[in-house]
């Protein structure tokens, strides 16, 4: 263990932050496209990115190794130079993003769906045009919903470790969360720092819950009869 | 000045059948009249620019606001329209008064102070959403379309059949909209009330097809439209001045005689809606004095119905033949001997005549 407690615990909380932040805003917008739109290959789309929140995450990080490996799609000899992302802290963002992605949107659609599409139809008839009725209507009325959608994402991203870890290993100082942390000391026997890690992670993780809880209960209700 | 026109000609695959019309209106106020599903909230939709399934073409004055046969539409946050739709009329997110002034064109001057006034909104304004009865927030829904400046009003009344007094209280002010604003409006409804005093020309729908285009009359005082009613829900609208207020009782003038129903609100010299249900209706050969009910019309048979179990009589009164209708039992109708062209009195008492606005 060459890491402080704090660092790791500061690099987990900004890599989760940063990740999170990643994966918001498509998010957002596809859940705003599966909450209002109908269009061919609708389930099929919404299948496709619920995918990471039901396979092993070690399968999403295999298949994400695969993708930016040398020889991969997203590799150096398609793309003509090195994204270098493998094995540094931009790989823990991309396979925090990716895991948290699915949850954000489920929870972002529920909170659109929340709100009856007929306000958005007046907002029209008032003389705006569907992104201005989206910004005033739509979004402050699930904005709740939508904090709450990334607070999950975000506790997603703190304790996401089988997809990080086959992308950005466990280096201690570099790429080492919480997580990949805990199981270091446990492998190798420091009970006394493993026992310290659970306890942030159960503090951090019951935070998060409990404000998304919060935030998702709205005071008013996002409809009126 | 003459109200731009309204020109309408579309058709629109509906679950179970096409809503198809052909239309050119220009006045006032034109009433969507119709069965429930028969077609009406789509067609002010498509009016509105909200359904883009619609095929044909909508102008409005000299503007051609869809025109599919040219790819052509304007989408409805440029057709400066006002739409009430039948519920979730607010954003439950603002304050009465964000909610007034949320519009493209809306502004905190003296339209709203006005809107204020003759909608009486001063005490909501402060209120949130959540604080507002039906009725208010349907004024406030209202208030936010007009304040918008619109050039068009769709508004789609409700079917809330099972409160008509309730439903009723709306009526006043569309009649002062209607007076103040010389703005053209669409009105989907269900009430032959708000038909008579507030529409110039009717639109009748039946699963998608204009069934009649007429005058509120033609379609209230056809005798399908009353066979269609259950019994005892028919209702006579009268319009009729207030001449006197006395303790109990208010005098009212109704085409050349006088009529007495109980103490109304009304101003002396204000015309106001009344509803007088047929099965309250007497007829009689003579007219009496040696009877409690204290109206008494002079009228004419024009036609009889009597292939239900109970009769209907159609009367124009002798003074400006305007059509009432009577229910009476078929034995009553033998008795009298009643036949068409025959003279009659209608006698009614007082308290069958209520106010509607």
């Amino acid at each position: 263990m060459t890491d402080s407690l704090l660092a790791i615990s500061l690099r987990t909380l900004l890599w989760a932050l940063g990740s999170t932040l990643l994966a918001f805003f498509p998010a957002i917008a596809l859940a705003y496209l599966l909450a209002r739109r109908d269009f061919f290959a609708k389930r099929c789309l919404s299948a496709l990115f619920s995918l990471p929140a039901v396979l092993p995450p070690t399968a999403v990080g295999y298949l994400l190794l695969r993708l930016l490996a040398d020889q991969g799609l997203l590799g150096r000899e398609n793309l003509g130079f090195d994204v270098a992302i493998l094995f540094t802290w931009k790989a823990i963002l991309l396979a925090c993003s990716v895991m948290a992605f699915p949850l954000i949107v489920r929870t972002a659609r529920i909170s659109f769906e929340a709100v009856d599409p007929q306000l958005e139809r007046i907002g029209r008839s008032l003389g705006y045009p569907p992104w201005q009725c989206f910004y005033k209507i739509t979004l402050p009325l699930a904005a709740r919903g939508l904090f709450a959608a990334a607070i999950l994402g975000f506790t997603r991203a703190m304790g996401e470790f089988g997809a990080s870890i086959m992308i950005a290993g466990n280096i201690p100082g570099r790429t080492q969360t919480i997580a990949s942390a805990l199981y270091s000391a446990q492998q190798s026997g420091h009970d006394t720092q493993a026992m310290q890690l659970l306890l942030l992670a159960l503090f951090l993780g019951f935070v998060a819950v409990y404000s998304a809880e919060y935030l998702a209960r709205p005071k008013t209700s996002a409809t009126n009869p | 000045m003459k109200p731009p026109s309204l020109s309408i000609a579309i058709e629109l695959a509906l679950k179970s059948f096409r809503l198809e019309l052909n239309l050119e209106f220009q006045g006032n106020v034109l009433g969507v009249w119709g069965p429930s599903g028969a077609g009406k909230s789509s067609l002010i939709e498509v009016i509105a620019g909200l359904n883009r399934q619609a095929k044909g073409r909508i102008a409005f004055g000299d503007i051609c606001w869809q025109d599919s046969a040219q790819g052509q539409f304007i989408a409805p946050e440029r057709r400066r329209i006002g739409y009430v739709p039948q519920a979730q009329w607010l954003f439950p997110h603002r304050s009465v008064i964000d909610n007034l002034l949320f519009g493209a064109h809306s502004t905190r001057g003296p339209l709203l102070e006005e809107l204020c006034t003759l909608l009486e909104l001063t005490p909501l304004l402060d209120r949130s959403v959540q604080q507002l009865s039906g009725g208010e927030k349907q004024r406030v829904a209202l208030g936010r379309a007009l304040n918008n400046q619109p050039r068009l009003l769709l508004l789609d009344e409700p079917i809330t059949a099972l409160d008509i007094s309730l439903r009723r209280k709306i009526l006043p002010y569309l009649l002062a909209i209607k007076a103040r604003f010389q703005l053209p409006i669409i009105l989907i409804t269900h009430d032959p009330v708000e038909l008579v005093a507030l529409c110039d020309r009717v639109v009748q729908l039946e699963q998608g097809s204009l069934r009649h285009y007429g005058s509120p009359a033609d379609i209230l005082n056809a005798p399908e439209y009353y066979l269609s009613k259950q019994r005892s829900d028919f209702e006579n609208i009268l319009h009729a001045e207030v001449i006197e207020h006395s303790a109990h009782n208010t005098r009212l003038h109704y085409q050349g005689t006088t009529l007495l129903m109980p103490k109304a609100s009304a101003a002396l010299g204000e015309r106001i809606y009344l509803s007088l249900p047929a099965r309250e209706l007497i007829i009689a050969r003579q007219p009496s004095d040696q009877l409690s009910a204290r109206n008494q019309i002079p009228a004419r048979i024009v036609q009889q119905h009597l292939d239900r179990p109970v009769a209907l009589l159609e009367l124009a009164t002798e003074c400006q033949h305007s059509t009432l209708f009577a229910e009476i039992t078929l034995d009553a109708s033998q008795q009298l001997k009643l036949k068409i062209d025959d003279p009659v009195w209608i006698i009614f008492k007082s308290s069958s005549l209520t106010a509607c606005s």
